[in-house]
């Protein structure tokens, strides 16, 4: 028994006290191969995975590495079953390598005859492989070299993937950084710097980082390590612009470099943005935009928001397993669980920060979450209690009472800037009346969404109304207080995005404001109970104020 | 706690009581406080003490074990601590007792929110109720101590409940009684059951209005069954006396089985209607003493009872091997099975023939007469 800060469940999980004094170095120790599962205030909850054990082997540790820091940190005896598990899950991995062959192209090669007499086997890699070499190698069908890393690593037996990447085409970029451009001089954060760095060492692979700790600039980073023709993939139209205005400030590429891919312009360039809608949109069965894959001599593709890939991007990427490719994420839980398709085709986890870590240094904005509970009138809860259940979370969490404590809040943070963000169009609108303030939704053209932000960053506008579509990736540098009044019942992903949205840096260094108004005794409260343990397990003080002691603060 | 005994003899016995302070020494000592967190997880870093284990049993529930305890508090684990009778000034008091930190606000404000839903359904037991439309009525009712004994409580300004039993079914099966009260045909457990499964919090409530509190049923291993004091050599003293008793009277029983076989098969020689009289003359000790009737026999005597339609005293062994007596009246006798009815009980059986030990018929004049 030592004095170590960590303590090993024999559910796989590990404890770390995050107070101790050795905390930090065991946390540097065990984030190569163990999952941050949730992260309060004094004890973070680490698990350990097949893929994290992978993860690690890919990056280069070994079994005995992992098991010693487990043995040297650890408060109580390591069961034995569980250090027997670690070894075995780790020697799986690396067995079967894929590897370019001289005579042969690409081949995959057994350290271990059996392990290969045994995958050969299984039905699911025929047709992906081809001759047998010798008892040690077979030959692999180059456009298979995705799905079989796929089917390997659903029977147990990840493959490493040496056989390398195209160059690709090259294409001069680089990051302006000493203000020539009439920008103010910057350069890559330091974790930013290690995460290009750790992509490109690792040669594909995906970055996590929080929202608003600059992932755009990651990708910016990459591309000029490459200096190659680069396709990025993104969710939506607003945020192909905004890579592009990104791309446009802190590199040397001009706008004649840039295309955009989308349903509007159909511009194919050294550097292409492109959204997934249009990749994935499908013509009489047929993906019809999937030859801008090949247009061109990709030596880079970036995956934007990999938590959301589609699964048509996925089958593509299968094909696309010769060219480098980098995944940049907040988190990498997938609400459908195809974290293991993530590792075998864009690669590895890379580098990881969490949260508290990238505030703590000052990169991201201190936050504080608040749920207010508002307590219905009688009549609406009658109206509540007899509801339809389908109808029931709708009626809470489009409560009128909520306009009131929004405005109360709106009013306390005045001159901030505040966005109001909900799930229902006719709820927004009635709020955006009862504020005064300009509402964006899907039906807004993106014009003038555009309009609208510009102002917002002007400070022009400090309050904004905005719909779901508003999720993902728009970029507001500034606000500060974020009130939402409704949400997709309770999804973790949906609460990352949303409080990316105020965790950019403030100039002042003020604590950003993270509201929630919830119905009290009604599923929308069941609900803030799902993201509130989110936000507690990543690391936020969370506080609960009843809606009738906001006007006494 | 005395040092548990391993067996009570061998050198196990002898080395128990320095297992009991190796073990101690080998183990990690309890640790008594635990880590809260916003996340409304707790985390007891090591064993943790009986004290506190107890307290995390009915108050979280656990999600992790191992070498450190985790638990998670919910609504549902709060609610069933609250449901122990518990109260949330007590729960967070000991939460602060053995907690390193404060208690985290989400936490507190979990566990005064539950206290808060906690109880606000009523679920009793009323045999009957009554009901005026006049207040004033029912007052007089509640408070005239000559309803005392209907146990008489009252629900509402114009509702009555009563322990006693109503003399008719006035209402449907589910009356709104008054704007507060709600009758329900089904037992309390069932409507407590039902309200949880829809997420409320009820709690139970006796006839006189308070709250009973449902605690599970513990069980536990049988404890030590041995009176305190006695010896082991005692006890073992006394197994071989209970053990001499038996063998002797096991003895004393052959001969007299052995006896019984012999008397029956002489008997079989006899006449056996002359036998069969006998056992009808005294119908108390019939079939046990003399053996088992000859099937033959006794089948004879259901044929003709069934004939007749007369009624028989019939002997069954049951399955534990015990004979059991019944008047009946044979309706059939076939297939190795006879129908009865016993006329008493107003009800048919059916019996296989081997189990029948002695059948006697049953005058039908002394029946008349009986």
């Amino acid at each position: 028994m030592t004095d170590g800060p960590l303590i090993v469940q024999s559910d796989k999980s590990l404890l770390l006290e995050v107070d101790h004094d050795q905390a930090e170095a065991c946390r540097r120790a065990i984030a190569p191969f163990a999952e941050l599962e949730r992260a309060p205030e004094h004890v973070h909850t680490y698990r350990l995975t097949p893929l994290g054990l992978w993860n690690a082997r890919a990056a280069g540790h070994d079994a005995e590495q992992v098991v010693n820091v487990l043995l040297d940190y650890s408060r109580y005896p390591v069961p034995h079953a569980l250090l027997v598990d670690i070894a075995e899950t780790m020697s799986r991995y690396g067995r079967l390598q894929l590897i370019q062959h001289p005579v042969h192209g690409l081949v995959l090669q057994a350290l271990d005859r059996a392990v290969l007499a045994e995958v050969l086997k299984s039905r699911r890699t025929a047709g992906l492989v081809g001759e047998r070499i010798d008892a040690e190698s077979v030959v692999v069908h180059p456009s298979e070299r995705g799905h079989l890393k796929q089917v390997l690593l659903k029977l147990g037996w990840p493959a490493e993937d040496l056989a390398g990447y195209v160059d690709g085409e090259a294409h001069p970029i680089d990051l302006v950084t000493d203000g020539s451009d009439g920008n103010a001089p910057w350069t890559l954060r330091p974790y930013q710097q290690q995460a290009v760095d750790g992509f490109w060492h690792g040669g594909s692979g995906v970055v996590v980082l929080p929202c608003g700790a600059g992932k755009t600039l990651v990708g910016a980073g990459a591309m000029a390590t490459s200096k190659t023709t680069t396709l990025i993939l993104v969710t939506n139209t607003v945020s192909a612009r905004q890579w592009r205005d990104e791309l446009l400030r802190r590199t040397t590429l001009t706008d004649d470099e840039i295309g955009e891919y989308s349903g509007a312009r159909k511009e194919v360039r050294p550097v292409t943005i492109a959204t997934y809608q249009v990749l994935t949109t499908k013509r009489k069965g047929v993906y019809t935009h999937l030859e801008l894959l090949d247009a061109r001599d990709w030596g880079l593709v970036i995956y934007d928001e990999v938590h959301l890939l589609p699964a048509p991007i996925f089958r593509m990427t299968a094909d696309l397993q010769a060219r480098r490719r980098l995944g940049l994420t907040a988190t990498l839980v997938r609400e459908d669980g195809r974290e293991d398709e993530v590792f075998s085709l864009i690669g590895p986890k890379r580098y990881d920060a969490p949260w508290k870590d990238i505030e703590n240094q000052g990169y991201i904005a201190p936050a504080a979450c608040i749920e207010v509970r508002l307590t219905l009138p009688d009549r609406e809860r009658m109206l509540y209690a007899t509801a339809e259940p389908e109808d029931k979370y709708r009626l809470a969490a489009s409560a009128p009472g909520k306009n009131r404590v929004v405005e109360q809040l709106v009013a306390k943070h005045a001159g901030e800037p505040t966005l109001v963000i909900g799930q229902y169009i006719d709820q927004l609108e009635e709020l955006a009346e009862h504020l005064g303030a300009e509402i964006i939704t899907g039906a807004t053209t993106v014009t003038e969404r555009q309009r609208l932000y510009q102002a917002f960053r002007t400070g022009e506008l400090t309050t904004l109304v905005v719909s779901k579509v508003a999720n993902f990736s728009i970029d507001l540098p500034e606000a500060s207080v974020a009130i939402q009044v409704s949400g997709s019942f309770g999804s973790r992903q949906e609460e990352a995005q949303r409080l990316g949205r105020i965790l950019r840096p403030k100039e002042d260094g003020r604590t950003a404001h993270f509201y929630a108004v919830v119905a009290r005794d009604t599923v929308d409260q069941e609900f803030a109970a799902h993201r509130q343990r989110f936000l507690a397990e990543q690391g936020y003080a969370y506080t609960i104020v009843d809606a009738e002691d906001l006007v006494t603060e | 706690m005395a040092p548990r005994r391993l067996t009570f003899t061998g050198p196990g016995y002898r080395a128990a009581g320095r297992a009991d302070t190796t073990l101690a020494d080998l183990l990690a000592p309890p640790v008594d406080d635990l880590v809260l967190q916003g996340d409304l997880t707790g985390i007891v870093p090591g064993r943790p003490t009986p004290a506190l284990a107890h307290l995390l049993d009915c108050l979280a529930q656990v999600e992790s074990r191992g070498a450190a305890l985790t638990v998670r508090f919910t609504a549902e684990t709060v609610r069933r601590a609250l449901d122990d009778g518990r109260g949330a000034d007590e729960v967070l008091a000991d939460l602060a007792n053995h907690s390193r930190t404060h208690v985290p606000q989400a936490l507190d404000y979990l566990i005064r929110d539950a206290a808060r839903t906690h109880g606000r359904l009523r679920v009793g037991a009323a045999t009957s109720y009554i009901r005026a439309e006049d207040p004033m009525l029912l007052a007089g009712v509640a408070q005239n101590p000559v309803f005392a004994r209907l146990g008489v409580v009252r629900l509402a300004p114009t509702v009555l409940a009563c322990q006693a039993d109503p003399s008719t079914v006035l209402e449907a099966l589910r009356v709104q009684l008054a704007p507060t009260v709600l009758a329900c045909q089904a037992d309390p457990s069932t409507v407590l059951e039902a309200l949880r499964v829809h997420g409320l919090s009820p709690s139970a409530e006796g006839p006189d209005g308070q709250v009973v509190l449902g605690r599970p049923t513990v069980r536990r291993v049988r404890g030590d069954r041995r009176r305190p004091g006695v010896e082991p050599d005692a006890v073992v003293e006394v197994v071989r006396e209970v053990a001499g008793i038996r063998t002797a009277r096991l003895t004393a029983l052959i001969p007299r089985l052995r006896g019984a076989d012999r008397a029956a098969q002489a008997d079989r020689s006899l006449q056996s209607r002359a036998a069969a009289a006998a056992a009808a003359a005294e119908p108390d000790d019939g079939g046990a003493d003399g053996g088992t009737q000859d099937p033959a026999v006794a089948l004879g005597t259901l044929r003709e009872a069934v004939a007749g339609r007369h009624e028989v005293w019939i002997e069954i062994v049951g399955p534990a091997g015990t004979p059991t007596r019944r008047r009946v009246r044979p309706v059939t006798v076939e297939g190795g099975r006879v129908r009865a009815i016993d006329v008493e009980r107003e009800s048919e059986l059916t019996i296989a023939v081997h189990r029948i030990a002695s059948v006697t018929l049953i005058d039908t004049e002394d029946h008349a007469t009986a």
